[in-house]
């Protein structure tokens, strides 16, 4: 399956070439959870903080499926 | 300790002592009290029964961390109720360490301007009509030139002195920089009703107002910084790009509103981004990260410098997000400018953007198109007919030209969040007191920041609750003069809550338990519940727009669906 995953507020620096912010295509096994797209993105588990598929928070365990979008984030705030 | 009296109708400046009702009032618990004590909630908020009052919080210029902010309270002339606007910057630490509890400025505006200087010694009322129609930036380069570079500057600017109702009161940070501001709701209108352009204060501290129980005080004061630098927002989140790292984590959430609410998401959220804006800063010779006052932990605030050598500190997330995606202009630079404008005129940033997507939706300049953007924001200043339209706010510029899409709560436009994707702070813009304001009660946290607990931004359930508390947790903040960003270890930290509270007891020599304080931020609201329902606000104030209830918001496809009961239901307690 293909993930559109974006990393953010200095995540990219785990991801060889990649931007803050930029959409960056992989190929995964159908149904990989959240877990395995952190280790295969070499994220430490604590920097993930903010687990975003399509747009709604979700466990690191949940299953992915082709077409998702994820957004990981470490902690972030203001307002 | 004492409470200032300026009377501009008779040119009269009073020293009182602060009668015991107010002695543990300070912040928004002290500006709204006395202007409920004192303002005819249906008085003019232009006229000269209304009135402007300051007020240091509680635990402001002592060693408390992050504990600066100004509260300015008045009855706002863009809502028409209650208002209290915080601001960071050094004016809350100066005022406390001159000895000062509240300054309140009463009466009406003579021929003349003046500016009152305040000190440890007294205070001086002067006339200063060669201040008139000043820029706040070279306002304060005057000020700070003649009467020392490390005073703290309260001002208008010509958006003040034309009474506009989106007009704001500017503070400042160490650096002189204006850009601090008591924004929302219009105050500097109300400033500028009374003719005073400006306050100067002078004071050899920061840190030094009066402390009970010293030893205590410090323990306390030691422990809570810990606990800030320990929690992974205010510790490591905020001080690494600001607050405008929230605009790609909202635009994720399909929470961004883009195009006057149309979108949930922009597809140049990244571009004007806080990492973008750290990045650009630093190059350009800038900061990403500046503290708005000595003492503070989280150092949220940056330093932008522009193009043609201007540098705008800060931009903020809610800025970046009205001056760019609400009007789908895309450029940092050009948001940048924007808000430098709004410093210098002397406008909240919110609702000058707001207002501009409002031109926008009316066809008078065209979506995206920051050259015009800025040419028309520039025309406030000038004072032009279309100008004043524009600094007038949303509402009013809506109603001009027969916008019926205006995203605005009493009067008030909404900062940066959708509340058909966020529904929790929905909640917060229908009922607060204050209009459609984010602080009130950010429920930003829980539904998207993972901070005190999740509710499902998306779903109706739990955002009543969720909203209640943090506006009651929210009015105590306001009034202790912590910055509101501490919430977010208040709220996961068990330990939180108890040691801001031990300072509190420390300071004042009190006994205070969590729900004591807690109290005060109930009463808070109830007081402020009050003026409003005096002043002629019903529950049918407390709703959001209805093209929220009825256009579905993508990419989520939801609307508005907290029933009106349960908007009704929030002040129950």
């Amino acid at each position: 399956m293909q993930l559109e995953v974006r990393v953010f507020a200095g995540l990219h620096r785990y991801i060889q070439g990649a931007g803050s912010g930029q959409s960056l295509n992989f190929e995964l096994k159908e149904g990989t959870d959240g877990y395995a797209l952190l280790n295969s993105l070499n994220i430490p588990l604590q920097e993930a903080f903010v687990f975003m598929v399509n747009g709604r928070r979700e466990d690191l365990a949940q299953s992915l499926h082709n077409g998702d979008r994820i957004g990981i984030f470490p902690p972030v705030g203001g307002g | 300790m004492r409470i200032i009296r300026l009377d501009m109708t008779n040119l009269s400046v009073k020293t009182e002592e602060v009668p015991e009702k107010y002695r543990l009032l300070g912040g928004r618990a002290l500006t709204s009290r006395i202007v409920v004590d004192e303002v005819d909630p249906t008085c003019n908020p232009i006229g000269p029964y209304n009135k402007l009052v300051f007020a240091p919080g509680l635990l402001s210029g002592t060693k408390a961390p992050s504990s600066g902010r100004l509260s300015v309270g008045a009855k706002s002339p863009l809502t028409g109720g209650i208002k209290e606007a915080n601001a960071g910057g050094i004016s809350a630490q100066r005022l406390a360490n001159a000895g000062v509890k509240a300054l309140v400025v009463e009466g009406a505006a003579r021929e003349k301007w003046y500016i009152l200087k305040i000190d440890g010694n007294g205070q001086q009322l002067i006339e200063a009509d060669e201040l008139a129609g000043k820029g706040t930036y070279e306002l304060l380069d005057i000020l700070r030139g003649k009467y020392g570079s490390k005073t703290a500057i309260i001002s208008i600017g010509p958006a003040g002195e034309m009474k506009l109702m989106n007009a704001g009161v500017s503070t400042c940070d160490q650096e002189g920089s204006t850009g601090r501001y008591a924004g929302r709701g219009g105050l500097g209108a109300v400033m500028g009703s009374k003719g005073l352009k400006a306050i100067v204060i002078d004071s050899p501290s920061y840190f030094d107002a009066p402390v009970a129980e010293g030893e205590r005080f410090q323990e306390a004061a030691r422990k809570f910084s810990g606990i800030l630098r320990e929690h992974p927002v205010c510790g490591q989140g905020l001080p690494s790009f600001g607050t405008n790292v929230l605009m790609n984590i909202v635009n994720e959430a399909g929470a961004l509103p883009t195009r006057n609410f149309r979108l949930g998401r922009f597809e140049h959220a990244n571009a004007v981004g806080g990492e973008t804006l750290a990045e650009v800063a630093v190059k350009r010779g800038g900061l990403a990260t500046h503290g708005c006052h000595p003492g503070c932990v989280m150092r949220c605030s940056n330093s932008y410098p522009l193009p043609d050598g201007k540098v705008v500190s800060p931009i903020e997330y809610e800025s970046a997000w009205s001056l760019g995606p609400h009007c789908e202009i895309k450029d940092l630079d050009v948001i940048g400018k924007l808000n430098y404008i709004c410093n210098d005129v002397g406008l909240d940033t919110i609702e000058a953007g707001g207002t501009l997507g409002i031109a926008m939706e009316a066809g008078i300049i065209p979506w995206g198109d920051g050259e015009r953007a800025v040419e028309l924001l520039e025309e406030v200043g000038k004072g032009t007919p279309l100008g004043r339209i524009i600094g007038n706010g949303a509402v009013f510029t809506a109603k001009a030209f027969g916008v019926s899409k205006v995203g605005a709560v009493k009067g008030q436009h909404m900062p940066a969040y959708d509340p058909r994707s966020a529904k929790g702070i929905g909640v917060t813009y229908a009922t607060s007191p204050m209009g459609a304001d984010h602080t009130a009660g950010y429920a930003i946290t829980a539904n998207i920041l993972k901070v005190g607990g999740f509710v499902d931004p998306l779903q109706a359930e739990g955002q009543v609750e969720l909203s209640r508390n943090l506006q009651i947790a929210t009015a105590l903040v306001d009034s202790s003069g912590l910055c509101l960003f501490v919430a977010f270890a208040l709220l996961d930290n068990p330990e939180g809550l108890p040691t801001m509270v031990e300072m509190l007891n420390a300071q004042y020599a009190l006994s205070l338990d969590v729900d004591g304080a807690l109290e005060m931020g109930k009463q808070v609201l109830r007081e402020e519940r009050a003026f409003n329902q005096n002043a002629g606000f019903t529950n049918a104030h407390d709703r959001v727009p209805e093209f929220f209830k009825n256009e579905k918001f993508p990419p989520h496809d939801t609307t508005f669906d907290v029933s009106d009961a349960d908007l009704d239901s929030v002040f129950n307690f």
